[in-house]
């Protein structure tokens, strides 16, 4: 039970410190909703109601994987970068400072090291999942705000407009979408898992560099190793052919989440917990 | 709750800041670390907290060693360095949510406290309001609340005025009554010689003196 209090102690800190950049990224991807929707309607592309899917295909969509041969250089898709990074960030800022005063004595009242890493690691990905769903939901209610339906199918004008493959429309299903959705979530909170395992042995500032420019290298490298690959709809097997699969977006996410708790635990086992300086 | 320190030496960055501390101190007592800045006072409240890991030698608190993948010491009131809390609650919703851990100290028991430190419990400001002589007043509090066998505070009377000194003997004193094992560390010979039942001096992170008060 002790566990469960000092998490409840620790997420509210993470969720309260997250709140501003969920603002920020809510007012910002509302902005880019009501602009597409716009562009949408300008282009009369599809004759269908644009659902709240095609606000979270837009999101999420990321870019297409550059094709080598054709000469073209991808553009970074910068509003999804945008929305990445500032995820990463926000769900960085870390809950209490064990170092010194109150946190200490929380550290210590939680029991061991290895409980309050895991409270810490827990924390983390309550947070991404509280920015993800505010992030989105304000995104959706923009969408039905500008005539969206209450439906998470993607249609066929979205995709048009994403750019997918003349071939490869086929409206997104409803189930597609959301192991999808669930994929990203989980990557999300994997990430934010590795960014804490690695700002046990560095700085917060170099992990976050770090699992930034890991999550962004997907823009130009075509690999399903990268974990940005399973960021992107334009990327995934659910919007174009042979494209990464989310269940197996899943199970990366679990094992990166698992090793990277593994690595965390053992340096934070040997930490001092000591004041002064920027925090790891 | 008795704490042991045999050959205990810590290293950072290359620098020994506890040099082979051997000490030993009993049950029921008052302790004092003594020194000048940066002797290793405050390293040597953090290695019996458990906050440290020893380079080399042990730190044994009521029979059970410290390690890195043990448990920290089960009843442990801290005050080490500044007091820090969260600058948008008030003093008590602070140690309230501190005392939801373990649920030993219930409400009354925290507001006790806070009138014992000097503090009204039910003053509405938030801590960032607060003076550094409050905020010390709350950081003890923080630490007795639960009346726990062994407490560690580092500077007590920093930044109290004479009625806040007053008040640190006499919840170090009363906690002594309790059974409790105070430790603390300053620079104040005063209260020093006033308070504690055994003095250990260091410099360099060494023990270079032991004896009675």
């Amino acid at each position: 039970m002790r566990f469960f209090r000092c998490l409840t102690i620790e997420a509210r800190s993470v969720v309260k410190v997250a709140i501003p950049w969920a603002v920020f990224l809510s007012v910002f991807s509302a902005a880019l909703i009501a602009v597409i929707q716009v562009r949408i309607r300008g282009l009369g592309l599809g004759s269908e109601r644009i659902t709240v899917g095609d606000c979270l295909l837009y999101l999420t969509f990321g870019s297409p994987a550059i094709e080598p041969g054709l000469g073209t250089v991808s553009m970074a898709p910068v509003d999804w970068l945008v929305w990445i990074a500032t995820m990463l960030f926000a769900a960085s800022r870390d809950g209490i400072d064990e170092r010194r005063g109150m946190g200490s004595s929380l550290l210590v009242a939680c029991g061991s090291r290895l409980r309050w890493w895991l409270v810490r690691c827990v924390a983390s990905i309550v947070g991404v999942t509280i920015l993800c769903l505010i992030v989105w939901a304000s995104s959706c209610a923009v969408g039905m705000l500008c005539g969206a339906t209450a439906d998470l199918g993607v249609s066929e004008g979205a995709c048009s407009l994403a750019g997918f493959s003349p071939d490869n429309i086929d409206p997104l299903g409803r189930s597609e979408f959301a192991v999808f959705m669930l994929s990203v979530l989980a990557m999300l909170a994997a990430l934010s898992i590795l960014r804490l395992a690695l700002s046990e042995l560095g700085t917060r500032t170099l992990s976050v560099v770090i699992v930034l420019a890991v999550v962004c290298l997907a823009v130009w490298i075509p690999s399903d190793l990268l974990p940005g690959a399973y960021l992107m709809l334009s990327r995934s097997s659910c919007a174009v052919m042979g494209g990464v699969q989310p269940f197996a977006g899943l199970c990366y996410a679990g094992i990166v989440g698992a090793i990277s708790m593994g690595i965390g635990a053992a340096s934070f086992a040997r930490r001092d917990i000591v004041g002064g300086g920027e925090r790891s | 709750m008795s704490v042991r320190l045999d050959h205990v030496s810590k290293r950072i960055r290359g620098r020994a800041v506890l040099d082979d501390v051997t000490l030993d101190i009993p049950s029921a007592s008052i302790a004092a670390f003594t020194g000048p800045n940066g002797s290793g006072k405050t390293m040597l409240l953090r290695a019996i907290a458990g906050l440290l890991l020893p380079t080399e030698g042990k730190v044994v608190v009521d029979g059970t060693e410290l390690e890195a993948d043990a448990e920290f010491p089960s009843s442990v009131g801290l005050l080490i360095e500044y007091p820090v809390f969260l600058s948008h609650l008030t003093g008590f919703k602070n140690l309230e949510l501190l005392a939801s851990i373990k649920r030993v100290a219930s409400h009354d028991d925290i507001a006790e406290t806070l009138e014992n430190v000097g503090l009204d419990p039910f003053d509405k400001r938030k801590v960032r309001s607060y003076s550094l002589g409050m905020r010390q007043r709350l950081g003890i509090a923080a630490a007795v609340m639960e009346r726990p066998k062994l407490l560690l505070i580092d500077e007590p009377t920093n930044a109290l005025d004479v009625q806040g000194v007053e008040m640190v003997k006499d919840v170090f004193t009363e906690a002594r009554r309790s059974g409790s094992t105070v430790i603390f560390a300053s620079h104040d010979r005063g209260i020093v010689s006033q308070l504690a039942d055994v003095v250990f001096e260091l410099h360099d992170g060494a023990l270079v003196k032991e004896g009675l008060a």
